[in-house]
């Protein structure tokens, strides 16, 4: 299975914060057969170990949940209401498709009705509806039926195809952060294909609901205690038509982006330096994060387990949080280098 | 027997945002062979399908459904590859950002709809039209040599996909759906002696093209076949009609239709155990059904119209037993009551 094919495996897989095991399976069939030692924990974190020279641990971490929806009631036409489970833009929900999981493990498909154009008032035009007004259409007769088949907690994602478009674009829905377990994945298979053991002890934590409060990250970083930990991430760019080059975080298919910092973290000078200069030693393409924007598992990590030193390479993407986020496969490429050359190399 | 879902799926397939329904002109052909006897394409772009008479003086009977659907146009293209667009009939900037479209040119684009990314607006309010892109990934002369330009059609790009009780969920049902309805009522009136004319009239959405297919056939009587807003918590009780789904098709009442024509389909739904749900359109339709009375000598019409969710985005949802129901009252009504 080539890195793109992988890919589309991860993002098409069923992932919500939560109910994260769909790809958590999917990445124990690639990898787990690399580990030294497999853990999964508590709260369904994986992690794989590979030993190292030394007992020095490295952390290399990538969440596996993405942002989805939660069944909290219905009406009596059958309409299903919902929560959004982590952000999700109101602008990215009318007429969306969506796909729940129903009590015995079936996929259901439905629609997140949008009241027609020609219904709307003025007002309504100009405005987005309320998210505790739109409700999730599966053609339910009734809500007997509807809560039959998606009983109240039932979990939903969008429903969206792995597309890949222009010049080497790639349009998904969950690639935040998929396409980081995708390069952790990566790595492994990199570092055992080539034979080698590396200085440090690593320990590649898959990690879940990043997008609800970044618990996993945290309890995976107590069970690992590392001396350093590297998130790899997708970041919300803005390089589009309209927004002004100084607010325009990074750019697409210019490398993975570095981040000084951050909404939730604050990265250490002495580890960003450490970071450009392995780039520099190894001909590593990247950019730096320009704006401070997002958070990341980072925010959990460097207060864990006594403090971890930190740093963050971000794959840039566009309509992050959406059906339709979009990245560029060079950019993906160029963060499989990175995190193969930090694997192997002290920072 | 017509089979609803694989017509349906094969007619919105095809992209017709209005202006240019004739890239459907492969499967309105097939439709020709199988049930008419001649296809016209008249001068406004409206496309004719004719079945004649046994004898001469049969009633002439006209069934008008849209052949086109909501879409973009492409109005500008940016340095940095991407495209402006305008929209083509009513489209809510709500469902746009982002959502998957085709770019028609030399070859078919792949290209997701973008603006400004939420968190760096102030306000949190949708976007207009103007503020709207589609990136396609490409840069300027990569488009330049795909035959991208100023005009070129966009639609959405969303397949159809079935939920629970046999509803259907897609985009171009609005009016597609009755194009289905419209042949299914022409297989069941195979054998009944009328000239029959199934118009797939164009332009819908942005004008009114039919008036020139009615004024070339000249019925006697005319059948609208459109879609209505289907009955959703937040739609009742407004100035709208709007009508429950699976419950058969909505029944228009105006002023600008033939009211003999009405009340005989109304009582016919009745006799004949059709379900059916009646709508008050005062004098305005918002269909083909406010100008073919009027063409002409004058033609008596009737308008029925299909429930319908979502419309005019890519996940319009109709329920396959108001398609059925439909095409059973027309013609039913078109062979017990028109030419009786």
């Amino acid at each position: 299975m080539d890195s793109k094919q992988l890919l589309e495996k991860l993002c098409c897989a069923f992932g919500p914060s939560g109910c994260e095991s769909e790809v958590v399976q999917i990445i124990k069939e690639q990898v787990g057969a690399y580990a030294d030692e497999m853990i999964t924990d508590a709260l369904g974190n994986l992690i794989i170990k590979i030993n190292g020279k030394t007992d020095k641990r490295v952390m290399i971490c990538a969440h596996t949940d993405e942002v989805g929806f939660m069944i909290r009631t219905a009406d009596d036409e059958g309409c299903l209401y919902f929560h959004t489970v982590g952000g999700i833009d109101l602008g990215a929900l009318c007429a969306r498709r969506v796909t729940f999981l129903g009590k015995n493990g079936e996929k259901i498909k439905g629609v997140i009705d949008s009241k027609a154009i020609h219904c709307q008032s003025a007002k309504e035009r100009g405005e987005y509806i309320p998210l505790e007004n739109m409700h999730v259409n599966i053609g339910a007769d009734g809500k007997q039926q509807a809560l039959e088949c998606l009983p109240v907690g039932s979990y939903g994602t969008f429903d969206s195809e792995f597309i890949e478009f222009g010049n080497g674009f790639i349009k998904a829905k969950a690639l935040d952060d998929r396409a980081g377990c995708c390069v952790m994945c990566e790595v492994i298979k990199r570092i055992r294909e080539n034979g080698i053991t590396p200085e440090n002890t690593l320990y590649f934590a898959f990690t879940v609901r990043e997008e609800v409060g970044r618990s996993g990250a945290v309890t995976a970083s107590e069970r690992i205690k590392p001396d350093f930990a590297l998130i790899l991430e997708c970041t919300a760019v803005a390089d589009v038509p309209d927004v002004p080059p100084h607010k325009q975080v990074s750019h697409l298919s210019k490398g993975v982006s570095l981040s000084l910092m951050d909404h939730s973290t604050v990265y250490r000078k002495q580890v960003v330096q450490a970071m450009m200069d392995l780039a520099a030693k190894n001909g590593l393409k990247y950019q730096i994060k320009t704006l401070v924007s997002g958070g990341n598992d980072a925010g959990g990590i460097h207060k864990a387990s006594g403090g971890v030193r930190c740093a963050t390479l971000s794959i840039p993407s566009r309509y992050i949080h959406t059906a339709c986020c979009v990245i560029n496969m060079d950019d993906y490429y160029s963060a499989v280098d990175f995190a193969y050359a930090v694997a192997l190399n002290d920072i | 027997m017509i089979n609803v879902k694989s017509l349906c799926e094969r007619l919105t397939r095809h992209v017709t945002v209005s202006g240019s329904e004739e890239n459907a002109l492969d499967v309105i052909k097939e439709i020709k062979e199988r049930f008419f006897d001649e296809l016209i394409c008249d001068r406004a772009g409206n496309f004719i399908l004719i079945r004649h008479a046994k004898s001469e003086n049969a009633k002439r009977i006209l069934i008008d459904a849209h052949m086109d659907e909501v879409g973009f146009l492409v109005s500008d293209v940016t340095d940095e590859g991407f495209l402006r667009v305008i929209n083509v009939g009513g489209i809510d900037c709500k469902i746009l950002q982002p959502c998957e479209v085709t770019v028609h040119a030399d070859k078919e684009i792949y290209g997701v709809i973008c603006s400004t990314p939420p968190h760096l607006k102030t306000e949190k309010k949708p976007p207009q039209i103007h503020e709207l892109y589609i990136d396609t990934g490409y840069t300027k002369d990569d488009l330049e040599r795909f035959g991208v330009r100023i005009g070129c059609a966009v639609s959405f790009r969303y397949s159809m996909t079935e939920l629970k009780n046999g509803r259907l969920c897609g985009k171009g049902f609005d009016d597609k759906i009755c194009i289905v309805c419209a042949v299914m009522a022409a297989e069941m009136l195979d054998g009944c002696d009328i000239e029959l004319a199934v118009m797939l009239s164009s332009r819908e959405e942005i004008g009114k093209s039919s008036v020139v297919g009615a004024y070339n056939f000249a019925p006697d009587y005319a059948v609208v076949l459109d879609v209505t807003g289907a009955e959703i918590p937040e739609e009742k009780n407004t100035v709208y009609s709007s009508s429950p789904m699976a419950h058969g098709p909505e029944i228009s009442v105006s002023a600008i239709l033939e009211k003999n024509a009405v009340d005989s389909l109304i009582s016919y739904a009745e006799r004949s155990d059709i379900p059916y749900s009646l709508a008050c359109d005062g004098a305005n339709t918002g269909t083909n059904g406010n100008d073919i009375p009027t063409v002409s000598v004058g033609i008596p019409t009737v308008l029925m119209s299909i429930p319908l969710l979502n419309m005019h985005t890519y996940s319009e949802i109709i329920d396959i037993k108001d398609v059925e129901y439909t095409a059973r009252l027309t013609a039913g009504f078109i062979k017990d009551v028109l030419v009786k």
